[in-house]
């Protein structure tokens, strides 16, 4: 015999009674447990109880309760049965009021349950009894008749196979009819669509409604329910027009798939009453059956959540990849036709500017529903100027020709770009899509939305292309010098050491610099673009900036001030200073070879001079410091220095890195920078 | 085959197809790319071919399978 059987049967005996069942052999050997925590109390308690019965010869069983040793109390009850010549001896349930061993790992039982557990045990211990007494191996076609579940495909219910009702009505006394009855797409109504029973007799396709005969009253109760000496009940009448003469009936209501109702039904047309026995086994067979049943569902539904969640990785890896528009719509109408398995999908997406058009990709539509569908789904999602929605859930509509839909917006952030729809066969769905189309709609909705972000930057890109490119045509001159302030912003932007966005920032802002902010408004443009060339203007005309101006804005103004004045704007009011001495460093280095372009780049109209005396005070510099600074803003080299100071090289160096550190410089430009700053600002005060 | 299985192959199917709009395949070409059997791809083949977003073209060579681009209306 499979162990798979007697695990099943000592799981349903432990379910049942809520207390462990163990198997063990005539030598107390454990052969199988419903819980392995109280396997070794039973085993004693069996022991003791076998050493009372020393030979169990074929089959026995033992008036219950027994008590075991002497001042412990076991509530215990035990039967065999006989099977290939070796002896079992069923065991449970018990109680234990002491050994202290056991009181920690068995929970105590009220008066009430130890009242009903004896009365369960003693039934129990009837049929056990009965079973092994006409040793009619009625125990043994009880284990194979639970085997046959796990022989039954996983894939199908066990109410979908007709073995089960074969194997009722073969190996349980006094049934001679099974089948089950199932809800049909009528709301009320119930038709039998399995039945077995011994003689001619087919009651296939007798349908029934709530409440209606003994069927019909089990569903209403959800009770399971047993009627004997019903040869003459007028609620057998609809029984009888197929041939049915029940004369007891059993009927166990169960739920199936997505909540519908199913009635299991057995009975005898030959016997008036159910022995206590076939009552049990019933009652067993049916109980198990809807355990099986919610395992299969829950395990169904934890499928098709793992499903979905990989299938949504699936296609987030494909969108992923997808750089086009076209393709993403493409891929989400088929990902989500495939999925859904409707008669069509469709999406529609908003237009990105005014010029554009709303865009519908369809597969399944027919002309004249996509003119219906689009106009239905424009006025409905898109009628307000600006398609903001707080609600993103899919929502389940109907078509103006009938067909069902789910739709689902495509967002990002609070922007609704479009709508996902898909057709589903009838309304009834139980919603299993909606979650997984919601979130396909929001990969899509992003993906969409990154997409469009990309385009109109390379839209942006192309316009500015064109623009500046128009100055070379109309403007030679113009565009001459704004190459020069392109190479300009590039140089100094690296010396910096801008980001690659920002640097790009400031290129395309030059290259739109020579265009008045009225002209380039409302072009499509980037706020911020719109922000810098508008700061830009504003520090050309020396007007009082509304407020500081950005970086970049700043250095398009030094490299236009320094190519059309030939001079570094020391003296501009509202240049970041910082910006200024490094524009002087970046100039300095720049023409490190020219020492005419520096003199001119530095302004000449304040002629100054370098206030050695308060630069020496203000930053705490030596003696030597300030000849050693003296030397290089004279820009005399290092070997040039120590030979001029009769000092050697290394110790020229040495005081250049006190000079830097204490002017908070990098290098030895910045240090000229400085200085002519500090000093040009002391001029000035 | 198991649901799983079913969509993930026609996802993939999908995104061959898809990505190759101009090119038609055999099952057996397709059998090569997607490193699955020709009886697995057989009834995926068929649902695509049931949802219209492939079609089959029967030549001397035997039947061919290519894309189908889904409606699309500009409005």
């Amino acid at each position: 015999m499979k162990s798979e059987i007697l695990k099943s049967v000592l799981a349903a005996y432990h379910s049942y009674l809520m207390v462990p069942v163990t198997l063990l052999n005539h030598k107390s050997e454990i052969v199988s447990t419903s819980s392995r925590a109280y396997a070794s109390d039973c085993q004693l308690t069996l022991k003791n109880a076998l050493e009372a019965y020393s030979i169990i010869d074929s089959v026995a069983a033992v008036q219950m309760p027994y008590s075991v040793p002497k001042n412990t109390q076991y509530l215990v009850t035990y039967g065999g049965y006989y099977d290939d010549q070796k002896c079992y001896v069923l065991a449970g349930p018990f109680y234990v009021s002491s050994p202290k061993t056991c009181e920690n790992d068995i929970s105590s039982l009220t008066v009430n349950q130890v009242k009903q557990s004896y009365q369960t045990i003693a039934e129990l211990g009837d049929v056990i009894q009965r079973l092994n007494n006409d040793k009619s191996g009625s125990l043994f076609s009880y284990l194979s008749m639970l085997d046959l579940f796990y022989e039954i495909d996983q894939s199908q219910t066990v109410i979908d196979d007709n073995r089960l009702h074969q194997h009722l009505t073969s190996y349980l006394p006094n049934i001679t009819f099974s089948g089950i009855a199932v809800k049909t797409n009528g709301a009320h109504t119930y038709k039998v669509t399995k039945f077995f029973a011994n003689d001619q007799v087919d009651l296939c396709e007798y349908t029934f409604n709530l409440g209606e005969g003994f069927l019909g009253q089990s569903v209403v109760t959800m009770q399971p329910n047993m009627w004997e000496n019903i040869t003459h009940d007028l609620r057998t009448i609809n029984l009888q027009a197929y041939g049915l003469y029940p004369k007891a009936l059993y009927c166990y209501p169960l739920t199936i798939e997505n909540g519908n109702v199913a009635v299991l039904f057995g009975g005898s047309t030959t016997n008036p009453l159910f022995s206590s026995e076939t009552m049990f086994m019933l009652r067993q067979v049916f109980q198990f059956i809807e355990r099986s049943i919610a395992y299969q569902r829950i395990d169904k539904n934890l499928s098709d959540v793992h499903t979905r969640l990989n299938v949504v990785n699936e296609i987030f890896a494909v969108i992923s990849k997808i750089k086009d528009k076209s393709r993403i719509l493409y891929v989400l109408t088929d990902a989500t036709l495939t999925l859904v398995k409707g008669r069509f999908s469709a999406i529609l997406t908003k237009p990105e500017t005014d010029v554009q058009s709303f865009d519908m990709v369809s597969r399944g539509l027919q002309s004249d529903e996509v003119n219906k569908y689009k106009e239905d789904l424009i006025n409905r999602y898109f009628q307000e100027e600006d398609s903001v929605k707080s609600d993103s859930n899919s929502t389940l509509k109907q078509t103006t020709w009938g067909d069902w839909v789910y739709e689902s917006p495509l967002t990002s952030g609070n922007k609704v770009l479009g709508v996902l729809c898909v057709n589903i066969a009838n309304k009834d769905h139980n919603g299993k899509h909606t979650e997984f189309l919601e979130s396909i709609s929001q990969i899509g909705g992003i993906a969409i939305d990154l997409i469009n972000v990309e385009q109109s930057k390379k839209n942006a890109d192309v316009v500015i292309e064109c623009l500046f490119g128009a100055i070379e045509e109309f403007e030679p001159n113009q565009y001459e010098k704004m190459k020069k302030m392109l190479r300009g912003v590039k140089d100094f932007s690296e010396y910096l050491r801008l980001n690659q966005e920002e640097k790009l920032q400031c290129l395309k802002a030059c290259k739109l610099s020579a265009y008045s902010l009225s002209f380039l408004e409302n072009k499509g443009f980037n706020q911020s673009l719109i922000q810098i060339i508008g700061h830009y203007n504003e520090l050309t005309k020396d007007m009082i900036p509304s407020k500081p101006s950005p970086l970049p804005s700043q250095i398009l103004f030094v490299i236009h001030y320094y190519i059309s004045n030939g001079e570094i704007p020391l003296f501009h009011k509202h240049l970041h200073e910082e910006l200024k001495i490094k524009f002087s460093a970046f100039i300095l280095q720049e023409n490190e070879e020219d020492s005419e372009k520096i003199t001119q780049a530095l302004p000449q109209q304040k002629n100054i001079s370098v206030e050695f005396d308060v630069i020496q005070v203000q930053f705490k510099l030596s003696k030597r410091e300030i000849d050693v600074l003296e030397l290089i803003i004279q820009g005399i080299s290092n070997k040039e220095i120590a030979q001029t100071l009769y000092i050697s090289e290394h110790t020229v160096k040495n005081h250049l890195s006190n000079i830097f550190r204490k002017l908070s410089v990098k290098d030895r430009s910045q240090a000229i920078a400085k200085c002519y700053h500090l000093s040009l600002n002391q001029d000035s005060e | 085959m198991i649901e799983e299985n079913q969509l993930t192959l026609e996802l993939a199917c999908i995104q061959y197809f898809e990505g190759n709009q101009d090119a038609s395949t055999t099952i057996n070409n397709l059998s090569l790319r997607t490193g699955v059997t020709v009886d697995e791809l057989s009834p995926v083949l068929e649902q695509l071919l049931k949802l219209s977003i492939i079609e089959r073209i029967e030549t001397r060579d035997g039947e061919l399978y290519r894309y189908v681009q889904p409606r699309r209306e500009q409005i």
